[in-house]
């Protein structure tokens, strides 16, 4: 039969460290007893981790999907959802840990990618003509650089520093 | 008789971006892009031209959002929050509180944020990118 202390009172006459073990009548009040807490830990950070990399995933394809549709729903055309796609591709090569961009259409029918961080914008505007313009901004610090490309595909040295910077925790 | 221009030196004022919320991709929650403070495509050619652009938002003391997404189509836009005193706080920007032009309820409330593009496009993007940073999606952060 279990004794009839609430949890309040035994946590409050037993202090619960690695030191003391309540007595056996007890130990079916507290759920998590404190030698079972390397188990607990172990096994949340699996579950965090198993999240985290589900949660990836699906913003990955997420995003994929948003870049598949994009020209069907009107919003940019096919060379720009692909260019899109090669650049992110690019990016995602210099800085592996950034995840995929928020991004809207542009009047033009380009795509404006961008990357908020910790009081750090990015922002990549793929351009119908298959060049983008970059441009990166901390307010608080007041700094503004930007620059434009040609291809896609290249990535020039100071958006790359920018890039990895954008990642620093 | 709608009321005369008058700058705002404090409130709050919401924007309703220029994109629905469907052509939009959010990696993560909504919040503010810079993309919901562009210029259309006219506004951006005369921008140029005058050095002069101004962007829309209402007054949240006197248009609630339903009543500024009549105004708009199609309607189905996020509200953004900025505080009037920060905005006034960056670069060159006013508030104005002018009427919107349609006869409709919550014309009083529509405003201007005007000086947004001072100079060339780059100032725009940076001016742009400062509005985002500022913004919130959540009306209680202004509080």
């Amino acid at each position: 039969m279990r004794p009839s202390y609430s949890l309040r009172t035994v946590t409050r006459f037993i202090p619960l460290t690695s030191t003391t073990r309540p007595r056996r009548e007890y130990r079916d009040l507290i759920r998590y007893w404190t030698l079972d807490l390397d188990v607990h830990k172990k096994r949340l950070r699996e579950l965090r981790s198993a999240a985290g990399t589900e949660n990836s995933r699906s913003v990955e394809e997420r995003w994929q999907k948003y870049l598949d549709t994009a020209a069907e729903k009107r919003l940019t055309s096919e060379e720009v959802a692909t260019n899109a796609r090669r650049c992110w591709a690019r990016i995602r090569g210099i800085a592996p840990t950034l995840q995929p961009p928020d991004a809207s259409p542009t009047n033009s029918k380009g795509l404006l990618m961008s990357w908020d961080m910790s009081g750090r914008h990015l922002e990549v505007e793929i351009l119908p003509d298959s060049s983008y313009e970059w441009f990166y901004r901390e307010r608080i610090a007041d700094i503004a650089e930007g620059g434009e490309q040609r291809d896609v595909e290249t990535i020039s040295e100071a958006l790359a520093s920018r890039l990895r910077h954008l990642t620093e925790s | 008789m709608a009321s005369p221009p008058f700058e705002m030196t404090n409130g709050v004022v919401f924007r309703l971006g220029v994109r629905s919320e469907e052509e939009l991709f959010f990696a993560e929650k909504r919040k503010p892009l810079v993309g919901d403070f562009d210029l259309g495509s006219d506004e951006e050619t005369e921008a140029a031209a005058k050095q002069y652009a101004a962007l829309s938002a209402w007054d949240e003391q006197r248009t609630t959002v339903e009543q500024a997404r009549v105004f708009l189509s199609p309607n189905r836009r996020l509200p953004i929050w900025l505080s009037v005193l920060e905005i006034r706080s960056m670069h060159s920007l006013r508030v104005i509180r002018r009427p919107h032009s349609k006869p409709l309820p919550g014309r009083e409330g529509h405003c201007d944020i005007e000086n947004v593009w001072p100079s060339d496009k780059a100032t725009f993007k940076k001016i742009r990118s400062d509005l985002r940073d500022i913004a919130t999606c959540n009306r209680d952060d202004l509080n």
